[in-house]
Protein backbone atom coordinates (compact mmCIF):
# COMPACT_ATOMS: atom_id res chain seq x y z
CA UNK A 1 0.00 0.00 0.00
CA UNK A 2 1.60 3.36 -1.20
CA UNK A 3 0.51 6.80 0.46
CA UNK A 4 -0.16 7.91 -3.22
CA UNK A 5 -2.97 5.12 -3.65
CA UNK A 6 -4.60 6.06 -0.44
CA UNK A 7 -4.60 10.17 -0.42
CA UNK A 8 -6.67 11.05 -3.21
CA UNK A 9 -9.62 8.21 -2.38
CA UNK A 10 -9.12 10.19 0.87
CA UNK A 11 -9.19 13.54 0.19
CA UNK A 12 -12.35 12.68 -2.27
CA UNK A 13 -14.47 11.10 1.01
CA UNK A 14 -13.37 14.07 2.85
CA UNK A 15 -15.12 16.10 0.60
CA UNK A 16 -18.05 13.42 0.13
CA UNK A 17 -19.20 12.75 3.27
CA UNK A 18 -20.16 16.32 4.41
CA UNK A 19 -22.59 16.95 0.72
CA UNK A 20 -24.05 13.09 1.70
CA UNK A 21 -25.36 13.54 5.06
CA UNK A 22 -26.53 17.13 3.99
CA UNK A 23 -28.08 15.52 0.90
CA UNK A 24 -29.81 12.92 3.40
CA UNK A 25 -30.55 15.68 5.75
CA UNK A 26 -32.61 17.84 3.08
CA UNK A 27 -34.31 14.64 1.83
CA UNK A 28 -35.65 13.69 4.76
CA UNK A 29 -36.20 14.96 8.46
CA UNK A 30 -33.56 15.30 10.91
CA UNK A 31 -33.12 11.71 11.79
CA UNK A 32 -32.22 10.44 8.27
CA UNK A 33 -28.98 11.53 9.00
CA UNK A 34 -28.14 9.13 11.30
CA UNK A 35 -27.57 6.06 9.37
CA UNK A 36 -24.90 8.77 7.09
CA UNK A 37 -23.08 8.95 10.40
CA UNK A 38 -22.97 5.29 11.34
CA UNK A 39 -21.90 4.65 8.02
CA UNK A 40 -18.51 7.00 8.73
CA UNK A 41 -18.47 5.61 11.71
CA UNK A 42 -17.81 1.79 10.81
CA UNK A 43 -15.59 2.81 7.94
CA UNK A 44 -13.44 5.02 10.67
CA UNK A 45 -12.99 1.35 12.51
CA UNK A 46 -11.91 -0.17 8.85
CA UNK A 47 -9.32 2.79 8.75
CA UNK A 48 -8.90 2.35 12.03
CA UNK A 49 -7.54 -1.23 11.46
CA UNK A 50 -5.88 -0.47 8.11
CA UNK A 51 -3.42 2.11 9.57
CA UNK A 52 -2.80 0.01 12.82
CA UNK A 53 -1.48 -2.68 9.94
CA UNK A 54 0.77 -0.15 8.31
CA UNK A 55 1.71 1.19 11.80
CA UNK A 56 3.28 -2.01 12.58
CA UNK A 57 4.82 -2.24 9.43
CA UNK A 58 6.29 1.38 9.99
CA UNK A 59 7.81 -0.52 13.80
CA UNK A 60 9.45 -3.29 12.17
CA UNK A 61 11.53 -0.48 10.07
CA UNK A 62 13.77 0.28 13.73
CA UNK A 63 15.65 -1.54 15.53
CA UNK A 64 14.82 -2.28 19.34
CA UNK A 65 17.13 -0.04 20.52
CA UNK A 66 15.81 2.90 18.59
CA UNK A 67 14.47 5.49 19.46
CA UNK A 68 11.81 4.83 16.62
CA UNK A 69 11.08 1.41 18.15
CA UNK A 70 9.29 2.77 21.31
CA UNK A 71 7.16 5.38 19.98
CA UNK A 72 5.75 3.46 17.11
CA UNK A 73 5.27 0.72 19.48
CA UNK A 74 3.29 3.14 21.80
CA UNK A 75 1.20 4.28 18.49
CA UNK A 76 0.09 0.43 17.95
CA UNK A 77 -0.78 -0.01 21.25
CA UNK A 78 -2.43 2.69 20.98
CA UNK A 79 -4.74 1.97 17.96
CA UNK A 80 -5.21 -1.64 19.63
CA UNK A 81 -7.12 -0.14 22.82
CA UNK A 82 -8.67 2.46 20.62
CA UNK A 83 -9.84 -0.36 18.09
CA UNK A 84 -10.80 -2.49 21.47
CA UNK A 85 -13.10 0.57 22.20
CA UNK A 86 -14.01 1.33 18.96
CA UNK A 87 -15.82 -2.40 18.89
CA UNK A 88 -17.37 -2.08 22.05
CA UNK A 89 -19.21 1.32 20.56
CA UNK A 90 -20.32 -0.59 17.40
CA UNK A 91 -21.98 -3.30 19.09
CA UNK A 92 -23.44 -0.41 21.32
CA UNK A 93 -24.17 1.21 17.69
CA UNK A 94 -25.48 -1.50 15.68
CA UNK A 95 -26.14 -4.84 18.23
CA UNK A 96 -27.06 -4.47 22.03
CA UNK A 97 -29.77 -1.34 22.41
CA UNK A 98 -28.27 -0.56 26.27
CA UNK A 99 -31.38 -0.25 28.35
CA UNK A 100 -32.91 3.41 29.67
CA UNK A 101 -31.92 4.64 32.12
CA UNK A 102 -28.36 2.75 32.31
CA UNK A 103 -28.97 2.61 36.15
CA UNK A 104 -31.59 -0.13 35.87
CA UNK A 105 -29.09 -2.22 33.79
CA UNK A 106 -27.39 -5.39 35.14
CA UNK A 107 -23.93 -4.13 36.73
CA UNK A 108 -22.08 -6.27 33.42
CA UNK A 109 -24.26 -4.03 31.07
CA UNK A 110 -23.35 -0.58 33.43
CA UNK A 111 -19.31 -2.01 33.48
CA UNK A 112 -19.85 -2.50 29.39
CA UNK A 113 -21.27 0.97 28.70
CA UNK A 114 -20.02 3.04 31.47
CA UNK A 115 -16.52 2.12 32.55
CA UNK A 116 -15.41 0.10 29.46
CA UNK A 117 -15.95 3.82 27.48
CA UNK A 118 -12.54 4.92 29.23
CA UNK A 119 -10.57 2.42 27.46
CA UNK A 120 -10.14 5.45 24.73
CA UNK A 121 -8.76 7.53 28.10
CA UNK A 122 -6.40 4.64 28.22
CA UNK A 123 -5.62 4.93 24.56
CA UNK A 124 -5.19 8.72 24.90
CA UNK A 125 -2.50 8.26 27.21
CA UNK A 126 -0.83 5.76 24.79
CA UNK A 127 -0.90 8.42 22.53
CA UNK A 128 0.54 10.69 24.71
CA UNK A 129 3.16 8.80 25.57
CA UNK A 130 4.14 8.18 21.95
CA UNK A 131 4.27 11.99 21.59
CA UNK A 132 6.55 12.22 24.46
CA UNK A 133 8.79 9.77 23.03
CA UNK A 134 8.70 11.32 19.66
CA UNK A 135 9.88 14.67 21.16
CA UNK A 136 11.99 13.16 23.40
CA UNK A 137 13.63 11.46 20.51
CA UNK A 138 14.51 15.04 18.55
CA UNK A 139 16.32 16.77 21.56
CA UNK A 140 18.22 13.43 21.75
CA UNK A 141 19.95 14.29 18.36
CA UNK A 142 21.95 17.31 20.00
CA UNK A 143 20.59 19.31 17.07
CA UNK A 144 18.49 22.85 17.44
CA UNK A 145 15.19 22.00 18.40
CA UNK A 146 13.74 24.43 20.66
CA UNK A 147 10.04 25.79 20.81
CA UNK A 148 9.65 29.49 20.54
CA UNK A 149 7.69 32.16 22.93
CA UNK A 150 4.35 32.08 20.78
CA UNK A 151 4.24 28.07 21.21
CA UNK A 152 3.66 28.45 25.21
CA UNK A 153 0.86 31.27 23.95
CA UNK A 154 -0.37 28.72 21.33
CA UNK A 155 -0.46 25.67 24.42
CA UNK A 156 -1.51 27.98 27.08
CA UNK A 157 -4.84 28.78 24.28
CA UNK A 158 -5.01 25.33 23.85
CA UNK A 159 -6.00 24.48 27.84
CA UNK A 160 -8.59 27.25 27.86
CA UNK A 161 -10.42 24.62 25.24
CA UNK A 162 -10.85 22.33 28.54
CA UNK A 163 -12.31 25.28 30.25
CA UNK A 164 -14.30 26.04 27.27
CA UNK A 165 -16.21 22.47 27.57
CA UNK A 166 -16.64 22.54 31.29
CA UNK A 167 -18.40 25.75 30.92
CA UNK A 168 -20.73 24.31 27.96
CA UNK A 169 -20.87 20.61 30.06
CA UNK A 170 -24.28 20.46 29.98
CA UNK A 171 -24.69 20.25 26.16
CA UNK A 172 -21.97 16.88 26.59
CA UNK A 173 -24.49 14.25 27.66
CA UNK A 174 -26.71 15.83 24.86
CA UNK A 175 -25.99 13.21 22.08
CA UNK A 176 -24.46 10.23 21.36
CA UNK A 177 -23.77 7.95 18.41
CA UNK A 178 -25.28 4.98 20.41
CA UNK A 179 -27.36 7.24 22.68
CA UNK A 180 -26.27 9.38 25.44
CA UNK A 181 -26.30 8.78 29.19
CA UNK A 182 -26.02 10.81 32.32
CA UNK A 183 -22.25 9.82 32.73
CA UNK A 184 -21.01 10.55 29.34
CA UNK A 185 -20.45 13.90 29.69
CA UNK A 186 -18.06 13.40 32.60
CA UNK A 187 -16.10 10.75 30.39
CA UNK A 188 -15.98 13.83 27.62
CA UNK A 189 -15.22 16.27 29.86
CA UNK A 190 -12.01 14.06 30.81
CA UNK A 191 -11.29 13.22 27.17
CA UNK A 192 -11.29 16.92 26.52
CA UNK A 193 -8.50 17.44 29.05
CA UNK A 194 -6.31 14.34 27.31
CA UNK A 195 -7.28 16.11 24.56
CA UNK A 196 -5.46 19.28 25.47
CA UNK A 197 -2.68 17.50 26.90
CA UNK A 198 -2.05 16.02 23.27
CA UNK A 199 -2.26 18.93 21.45
CA UNK A 200 -0.28 20.93 23.77
CA UNK A 201 2.75 17.77 22.67
CA UNK A 202 1.39 18.24 19.18
CA UNK A 203 2.71 21.87 19.26
CA UNK A 204 5.37 20.67 20.53
CA UNK A 205 6.13 17.66 18.03
CA UNK A 206 5.03 20.28 14.97
CA UNK A 207 7.30 23.12 16.25
CA UNK A 208 10.47 20.15 15.85
CA UNK A 209 9.21 19.55 12.29
CA UNK A 210 8.93 22.93 10.88
CA UNK A 211 12.42 23.41 12.62
CA UNK A 212 13.35 20.24 10.03
CA UNK A 213 12.91 22.72 7.13
CA UNK A 214 10.84 20.06 5.26
CA UNK A 215 11.26 16.67 4.22
CA UNK A 216 9.70 13.54 4.72
CA UNK A 217 10.10 12.85 8.12
CA UNK A 218 8.57 16.23 9.02
CA UNK A 219 5.66 15.21 7.14
CA UNK A 220 5.41 12.09 8.88
CA UNK A 221 5.17 14.11 12.44
CA UNK A 222 3.13 16.36 10.83
CA UNK A 223 0.44 14.30 9.95
CA UNK A 224 0.38 12.85 13.08
CA UNK A 225 -0.25 16.95 14.69
CA UNK A 226 -3.12 16.97 12.68
CA UNK A 227 -4.28 13.59 13.85
CA UNK A 228 -4.11 14.44 17.28
CA UNK A 229 -5.56 18.21 17.03
CA UNK A 230 -8.76 16.17 15.01
CA UNK A 231 -9.02 14.02 17.75
CA UNK A 232 -9.07 16.73 20.46
CA UNK A 233 -11.05 19.13 18.44
CA UNK A 234 -13.93 16.43 17.64
CA UNK A 235 -15.49 17.09 21.45
CA UNK A 236 -15.02 20.64 21.21
CA UNK A 237 -17.46 20.62 18.08
CA UNK A 238 -19.97 18.24 20.64
CA UNK A 239 -20.08 20.78 23.01
CA UNK A 240 -20.30 24.01 21.07
CA UNK A 241 -22.82 22.66 18.44
CA UNK A 242 -24.97 20.15 20.32
CA UNK A 243 -27.58 22.65 21.28
CA UNK A 244 -27.28 24.76 18.16
CA UNK A 245 -27.10 22.17 15.63
CA UNK A 246 -28.66 18.89 16.86
CA UNK A 247 -28.75 17.43 13.73
CA UNK A 248 -25.47 18.30 12.73
CA UNK A 249 -23.03 17.58 15.94
CA UNK A 250 -22.83 13.90 16.15
CA UNK A 251 -21.98 14.09 12.40
CA UNK A 252 -19.57 16.75 12.60
CA UNK A 253 -17.70 14.84 15.55
CA UNK A 254 -17.72 11.27 13.26
CA UNK A 255 -16.59 13.15 10.49
CA UNK A 256 -13.40 14.41 12.23
CA UNK A 257 -12.48 11.16 13.41
CA UNK A 258 -12.76 9.90 10.20
CA UNK A 259 -9.80 12.24 9.53
CA UNK A 260 -8.45 11.41 12.68
CA UNK A 261 -8.08 8.01 11.39
CA UNK A 262 -6.88 8.96 7.84
CA UNK A 263 -4.12 10.78 9.52
CA UNK A 264 -2.67 7.96 11.31
CA UNK A 265 -2.74 5.38 8.33
CA UNK A 266 -1.36 8.65 5.78
CA UNK A 267 1.25 8.68 9.04
CA UNK A 268 2.43 5.15 8.94
CA UNK A 269 2.24 5.18 5.16
CA UNK A 270 4.59 8.77 4.53
CA UNK A 271 6.70 6.58 7.44
CA UNK A 272 7.34 3.23 5.41
CA UNK A 273 8.32 5.77 2.37
CA UNK A 274 11.05 8.42 4.31
CA UNK A 275 13.51 6.11 2.91
CA UNK A 276 13.22 5.46 -0.73
CA UNK A 277 13.99 2.05 -2.62
CA UNK A 278 15.71 0.92 0.58
CA UNK A 279 14.74 -2.76 1.18
CA UNK A 280 14.80 -1.71 5.11
CA UNK A 281 15.17 -4.24 7.38
CA UNK A 282 15.38 -4.34 11.38
CA UNK A 283 18.45 -5.13 13.60
CA UNK A 284 20.37 -5.00 10.23
CA UNK A 285 23.41 -3.24 12.60
CA UNK A 286 23.46 -2.97 16.36
CA UNK A 287 25.72 -0.01 15.87
CA UNK A 288 22.83 2.12 14.18
CA UNK A 289 21.00 1.78 17.90
CA UNK A 290 24.02 3.89 19.64
CA UNK A 291 22.77 6.92 20.87
CA UNK A 292 23.69 9.95 18.41
CA UNK A 293 26.19 12.47 19.89
CA UNK B 1 30.86 18.01 -1.92
CA UNK B 2 28.66 19.39 1.35
CA UNK B 3 26.03 20.86 -0.84
CA UNK B 4 25.81 16.78 -2.89
CA UNK B 5 24.89 15.56 0.92
CA UNK B 6 23.10 18.41 2.24
CA UNK B 7 21.34 17.60 -1.30
CA UNK B 8 20.81 14.11 -1.20
CA UNK B 9 19.29 14.39 2.89
CA UNK B 10 16.88 16.90 1.90
CA UNK B 11 14.35 14.92 0.64
CA UNK B 12 14.39 12.59 3.74
CA UNK B 13 15.42 14.75 6.98
CA UNK B 14 14.92 18.04 5.24
CA UNK B 15 17.00 21.16 4.68
CA UNK B 16 17.49 22.33 7.84
CA UNK B 17 17.86 19.44 9.50
CA UNK B 18 20.26 18.14 6.87
CA UNK B 19 22.69 21.12 7.22
CA UNK B 20 23.03 21.07 10.87
CA UNK B 21 23.56 17.49 11.05
CA UNK B 22 26.51 18.23 8.81
CA UNK B 23 27.76 20.99 10.50
CA UNK B 24 27.66 18.86 13.86
CA UNK B 25 29.34 16.49 12.39
CA UNK B 26 31.98 18.50 10.79
CA UNK B 27 32.63 19.79 13.65
CA UNK B 28 33.29 16.96 15.85
CA UNK B 29 35.16 15.42 13.29
CA UNK B 30 37.34 19.12 12.72
CA UNK B 31 36.66 19.92 9.76
CA UNK B 32 35.22 23.10 8.08
CA UNK B 33 32.10 21.75 6.00
CA UNK B 34 33.30 23.37 2.98
CA UNK B 35 36.72 21.29 3.18
CA UNK B 36 35.02 18.04 2.99
CA UNK B 37 36.40 15.75 0.63
CA UNK B 38 35.12 11.95 -0.85
CA UNK B 39 38.07 10.42 1.33
CA UNK B 40 35.75 11.95 4.18
CA UNK B 41 32.85 10.56 3.48
CA UNK B 42 33.26 7.21 4.67
CA UNK B 43 33.71 8.58 8.56
CA UNK B 44 31.04 11.19 7.89
CA UNK B 45 28.83 8.16 7.21
CA UNK B 46 30.11 6.05 9.71
CA UNK B 47 29.58 9.30 12.19
CA UNK B 48 26.39 9.98 11.79
CA UNK B 49 24.27 6.54 11.31
CA UNK B 50 23.14 7.22 14.86
CA UNK B 51 21.49 10.45 14.46
CA UNK B 52 19.74 8.87 11.15
CA UNK B 53 18.69 5.99 13.22
CA UNK B 54 16.61 8.25 15.33
CA UNK B 55 14.18 9.12 12.45
CA UNK B 56 14.66 6.56 10.07
CA UNK B 57 15.49 3.09 12.13
CA UNK B 58 19.15 1.36 11.88
CA UNK B 59 18.40 -0.36 8.69
CA UNK B 60 17.64 2.88 7.01
CA UNK B 61 20.29 4.66 8.80
CA UNK B 62 22.71 1.65 7.41
CA UNK B 63 21.12 2.12 3.62
CA UNK B 64 21.49 6.23 3.41
CA UNK B 65 25.05 5.92 5.56
CA UNK B 66 26.41 3.43 2.37
CA UNK B 67 25.02 6.00 -0.06
CA UNK B 68 26.28 9.04 1.36
CA UNK B 69 29.60 6.89 1.72
CA UNK B 70 29.39 6.13 -2.27
CA UNK B 71 28.43 10.03 -2.89
CA UNK B 72 32.38 11.04 -3.40
CA UNK B 73 32.14 8.08 -5.87
CA UNK B 74 30.14 9.37 -8.19
CA UNK B 75 27.90 6.28 -7.20
CA UNK B 76 24.45 7.44 -6.04
CA UNK B 77 22.12 5.14 -5.74
CA UNK B 78 19.16 6.85 -5.63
Amino acid sequence: MRSKSVIVPFLVSVLLAPAVFALAVALGDGKSGQPVTRIVFAGTVLIEIVALTQVLAARRLFHRGDHGYLTWSLVAAFLIVRLIAEFRLLTLTFVVTPPKPIESASSGMFFYVVVLRYLYTVSDLLFVSAMVTTARAYKSTGLKFNLLQRDYLYIALVWLMPVATYLLRDNLGLIGIAGPDKYVSTYRLVAVCVGALIVSLCLVVRRYAVQMGGGAVARVWGTVVAAGTIRAASFLTLALLSKAWPVWAPFIEQYLLWIFAGCWLMAALYQREVVPGAAVTAAVDTAGSEAPA
Amino acid sequence: MHKKIIEYLTPMLGQETAANLLKHYCTRMRIAVDDIEPAHLPELARAIRPMLAVWLGSGGAVHVADEIAQLGRGVNAR
